[in-house]
């Protein structure tokens, strides 16, 4: 294996288009980060195949923060340590600025759990452009993604291996 | 809609900062300003080309402009003058953009 860096932050976004969280730690499942994007609003005047209200209608949805009223419970499930003893998923292998690009189809092991295969860049939208703190938007942010990076900055991944992530954990390059 | 606008027939160019620098763009009818500024050479950001991404927003300056479709902007990003490139078509020969927003 070999070491490529360390997690920075861990943030989720309960609420699409909402203010996301920082958070310490929490768990990662096939599905994604535990407490996710778990809610989003729908418009009635949306087109259907992208039926959101987002922060790009209303920029000032980034200025409301959302918060689980038991926020300790959303971060890993339940008897988690239970279930991971008789997990069957089998041990993993013993085996710059957009740096990330370059790891597509490539796997990575975040901590000492869990395990992500890189699947695609993700291309971005107005969404990026807008100032979590203010609201404001700032469209040059967004036309040189465009211009430089073909318009994608970040990567989707799935997850092959459940797990729970801490900031400052290792992030090991598996093949 | 500009009511006192000339027909779209009568529309050559509009004006578009990008860069920098201002540019005589051709307009073709029928053709969005997008297009009309890639057949040019001509090097604005753009993604989608449908009006989703907001990647081509500019600001109006002056002119009218008509948006075919929007699926991105806020009521505030209409009210600052904003317009997407690969939906909208001028309405007027007064048209300027800036692209550099």
């Amino acid at each position: 294996m070999n070491q490529i860096g360390n997690l920075e932050s861990i943030w989720r976004y309960p609420v699409k288009s909402m203010r996301g969280e920082q958070i310490d730690d929490v768990f990662v499942a096939y599905t994604g980060v535990m407490g996710d994007r778990v809610y989003a609003l729908s418009a009635a005047d949306a087109p259907p195949e992208f039926p959101w209200h987002t922060n790009r209608e209303q920029e000032e949805f980034v200025l409301y923060q959302p918060r689980y009223r038991n926020h300790r419970n959303t971060l890993k499930p339940a008897a988690m340590e239970a279930a991971f003893a008789e997990a069957l998923n089998p041990p993993y292998p013993q085996a710059s600025g957009f740096c990330e690009n370059e790891l597509v189809n490539r796997r990575l092991l975040i901590g000492d759990r869990l395990e992500i295969m890189l699947r695609e860049l993700d291309p971005r939208c107005k969404s990026i452009t807008i100032d979590p703190d203010t609201a404001e938007t700032q469209p040059r942010i967004l036309k040189h993604i465009a211009r430089k990076h073909n318009g994608f900055a970040g990567v989707y991944a799935v997850v092959l291996t459940e797990g729970t992530v801490s900031a400052g954990d290792e992030i090991q390059l598996l093949d | 809609m500009n009511t006192n606008s000339r027909s779209a027939n009568d529309i050559t160019s509009f004006r578009a900062i990008l860069d920098g620098e201002e540019y005589d763009v051709p307009y073709r009818v029928g053709e969005v300003m997008l297009d009309c500024m890639l057949n040019e050479g001509l090097d604005p950001a753009f993604q989608c080309m449908d009006g989703h991404c907001g990647t081509c927003m500019v600001i109006r300056l002056g002119g009218e402009v008509e948006m075919r479709k929007n699926n991105v902007f806020s009521q505030r990003d209409l009210e600052q003058n904003y317009v997407l490139l690969c939906q909208s078509i001028p309405l007027n020969g007064d048209v300027l953009v800036d692209c550099d927003a």
